[in-house]
């Protein structure tokens, strides 16, 4: 089931008419009851391995709650975190590491056959065993008190809104909101988040779908098609992937306020960012600060030497990229962020600090779009032998016919999602729907919904990070 | 702060409201200059299902090619008429990017039961019979959400029904498909198929008078793709055996032809020759054994193509005669 489709468009309202006439501990096995079925309609089978992950958290969680020994503390933790990485690295990285040993063996000489064993990856793998460890780790830390009842927690690892592609939650800002009583958004609560969906609901349909034909034949052909064509196609994945997970980020968290559950921004303009740095504090913002909390400042974060300071950059943002997928592509993204981020670091520590032109700032805003484009070649490439082969593409400029289709798709959604970026960086959903006239309101209303009418109704396009 | 009240409700409905009015009468404005809207998954689906429809009243084709690209470059079906020597009418009905289970959905669910051929001619190299070739889902996908597929299969939803009945009198809704694409609006390509290259009989010309390019161009003309990763798939295979056990049941005859394909595509495979030896094998075993007859054209020289697996019209030429003198024989054995 996904959020643009009609069985969502019935699931949800039928949840929310059950859900607001129950009592708080009702509500919440609701929650789970509904969580699993979301979960089921993709594949039943990986049910268990949630449960699974759910269990061992929170029997952990419980363990470091009634334990003070250190010892034994670090082993449940342990625990926790070898079982969930263990799971994700099974689910997701087997095929990748068995398939490059073949291609090494078999380029040393040594003929070894493809394995007959192919791993499914479950759907949202990454996500939820990235909630049960925050979760671990914030009550191992004594940041939180252990969840006193099973269904609260399980209900915060499998919450339906953010279950297969987040924002990956944080134990410390949901699980008090599924342990406490929720209180039903008044009017404007409502109107605020059935307009986030409809603006999610733009950004996917009208924004990302649009754009995805014109990327996909565009990096399905590196070396044929031409230069300005390759620099298109790169401009069009970085508004089709932003629209795509945005877009589901404000589903997720339109949905989840309806339930009376609010769920943390997820990404804030990243496209209008100075600096890379910046970039990373707007772009999958729970993403980053997962990594920021229990990778980077574990590693040392900032502190001590510059080498090690970088290091610790480096090594956080390559396992970051490997967080999206087991492919050598993913690793190369990462370590491109890696390295753009040490370059800033680095040129930052030299900055006088005064505040800079407005000349300056607009180009360290182009600059910095370009360079997060350069690296989502890596990131939507089928391999690494095509994205090799389409920065060659622009790199070396090429003629050849420019797709005017792409253009003409491309330009008004740049434009579109620039408005939304403008609309939502001025004035919050719950402020729009309480502050613009009728009118006005009514005209944006109908500017977001007859698109999505427009572009509805064909083959339905997985979100991008279901993958992940 | 203006509070959210009926009255404000209502409000925004209405201009809502009126808005979608003012788009539906500017849709009905324009829509005179506008192309039919697509029922199919693409210009040459929608082309090739009308051609073929409008044959039956002439001379419904008793022979139909069906296949990938590489089968619709490969048979001109005129040319085959005259070779095969009865003068049975053919049509090449191969479609531009199909995976194996598109293939044998179009032609179970499309092809026969529209012209009732009396033989079927299927198309197919390594590629189609690839278990890991990821955009072949999505293709598959596409088509099978097209409206005019799931009209005829009976599996259209609510909302699809819903779609149409409101597309009778909205022609915002009538003519979406065609407002996602700007140059519908723009005054390019009205009339659908425009940009396509296929002749009378079916035929896609785009690769006629294409030069095999040198060893340094040949992946920036064709990526190898997904065939570095060849691996027979087991779907792939049985999708290809349940399209011949159909056709058979129904007493036609079926010719499959392992599609020509250079040394330097076998050569993308990871085993090389191995590979292809083993795929070939495997759709001659699985044609064979659905009762049908298998023919393999087998590596030929590079002259014959446009890349490394589509014919140019000399390869055209040789495959027509080749599937020409397949079917005589098959014919002779009164096997169609």
């Amino acid at each position: 089931m996904i959020f643009n489709s009609l069985q969502y468009a019935v699931f949800l309202p039928v949840v929310l008419l059950i859900y607001w006439r129950l009592a708080r501990r009702q509500q919440n096995v609701l929650l789970l009851v509904a969580s699993y079925f979301f979960y089921a309609m993709w594949d039943w089978r990986f049910l268990g391995l949630m449960a699974i992950s759910t269990l061992v958290d929170f029997g952990v969680g419980r363990g470091l709650e009634r334990t003070e020994d250190h010892g034994r503390r670090q082993r449940l933790f342990f625990v926790s975190v070898a079982v969930n990485l263990g799971i994700l690295g099974f689910f997701k990285y087997f095929n990748f590491f068995v398939d490059s040993a073949t291609k090494l063996l078999d380029r040393l000489g040594l003929s070894a056959s493809e394995p007959t064993l192919r791993i499914l990856l479950p759907v949202g793998i990454s996500f939820y065993t990235f909630h049960g460890i925050s979760y671990t780790a914030d009550v191992y830390r004594r940041h939180i008190r252990a969840a006193k009842k099973l269904v609260d927690f399980a209900v915060f690892v499998a919450f339906f809104p953010q279950l297969v592609a987040g924002p990956i939650g944080r134990a410390h800002i949901q699980l008090p909101q599924f342990e406490n009583d929720r209180t039903a958004p008044d009017r404007s609560g409502v109107a605020s988040a059935l307009l986030l969906i409809v603006m999610g609901l733009f950004r996917k349909v009208v924004i990302a779908d649009a754009l995805a034909t014109y990327v996909n034949a565009t990096f399905a052909t590196p070396g044929q098609a031409s230069s300005v064509s390759l620099i298109t196609g790169a401009y069009a994945f970085a508004l089709q992937i932003y629209g795509d997970f945005a877009g589901y980020s404000d589903i997720a968290r339109g949905s989840a306020r309806l339930l009376g559950v609010e769920l943390p921004q997820n990404f804030t303009q990243p496209y209008l960012s100075q600096n890379i740095t910046e970039f990373w504090r707007r772009w999958h913002i729970s993403l980053s600060t997962w990594l920021r909390d229990y990778l980077y400042i574990p590693l040392g974060g900032n502190r001590g030497s510059r080498a090690r300071v970088y290091r610790n950059l480096m090594i956080t943002m390559v396992l970051g990229g490997l967080w999206h997928g087991a492919a050598w592509t993913f690793v190369i993204w990462g370590g491109l962020h890696g390295g753009f981020l040490i370059v800033h670091r680095w040129s930052a520590e030299r900055a006088t600090g005064e505040p800079l032109a407005l000349w300056r700032r607009v180009t360290n805003t182009i600059l910095t779009f370009h360079m997060v484009c350069g690296a989502w070649i890596f990131f939507r490439a089928g391999s690494f032998v095509d994205a090799a082969r389409y920065v060659k593409g622009i790199a070396i400029p090429r003629g050849g016919p420019v797709d005017l289709d792409l253009i003409a798709v491309l330009v008004p959604a740049a434009i579109a999602s620039f408005m939304l970026d403008a609309m939502q960086r001025r004035t919050s959903a719950v402020q729009l729907v309480t502050t613009w006239p009728t009118w006005r309101l009514g005209a944006s209303l109908a500017g977001l919904l007859l698109p999505i009418m427009v572009f509805s109704g064909g083959a339905t396009v997985p979100f991008i990070y279901f993958q992940f | 702060m203006i509070t959210i009240n009926r009255r404000r409700v209502i409000g925004l409905g209405a201009v809502v409201l009126s808005l979608f009015l003012l788009a539906e009468i500017v849709a009905r404005l324009v829509a005179a200059n506008l192309p039919t809207p697509l029922e199919w998954s693409s210009d040459e689906a929608q082309v090739k299902f009308d051609d073929i429809r409008a044959r039956l009243t002439d001379r419904p084709p008793a022979v139909v090619f069906v296949g990938s690209s590489i089968m619709d470059a490969a048979v001109d079906a005129d040319a085959f008429a005259r070779l095969e020597g009865t003068g049975r009418p053919g049509y090449n009905a191969a479609l531009l990017g199909s995976p194996m289970d598109m293939i044998a959905t179009w032609t179970t669910k499309v092809v026969v039961p529209t012209v009732r051929p009396s033989v079927v001619v299927v198309g197919v190299s390594c590629r189609e019979v690839n278990g890991r070739e990821p955009e072949q889902q999505a293709i598959t996908e596409e088509f099978e959400a097209s409206p005019a597929l799931r009209r005829l299969l009976g599996t259209d939803t609510v909302l699809d029904r819903l779609d149409r009945d409101i597309g009778r009198f909205s022609y915002l809704v009538r003519y979406r498909s065609v407002f996602r694409q700007p140059r519908n609006l723009l005054g390019r390509d009205r009339r659908v198929g425009t940009r396509l290259a296929v002749s009378a009989s079916g035929r896609n010309t785009a690769f006629d008078d294409l030069d095999y390019p040198p060893a340094d161009r040949l992946t920036d003309v064709l990526r190898p793709g997904a065939i570095t990763l060849f691996e027979l798939g087991q779907d792939e295979l049985r999708s290809l055996r349940d399209l011949v056990t159909d056709l058979r049941s129904q007493g036609i005859g079926v010719l499959v032809i392992s599609m020509p394909i250079t040394a330097d595509f076998v050569a993308w495979m990871p085993y090389g020759r191995r590979d292809h030896d083993a795929c070939v094998g495997a759709i001659k075993g699985v044609t064979e054994s659905a009762g049908g007859l298998h023919r393999d054209a087998g590596i030929w020289e590079r002259k014959l193509f446009a890349d490394p697996i589509h014919v140019n019209r000399s390869g055209a030429e040789r495959v027509t005669a080749l599937a020409a003198s397949a079917v005589r024989a098959m014919s002779r054995a009164g096997g169609g």
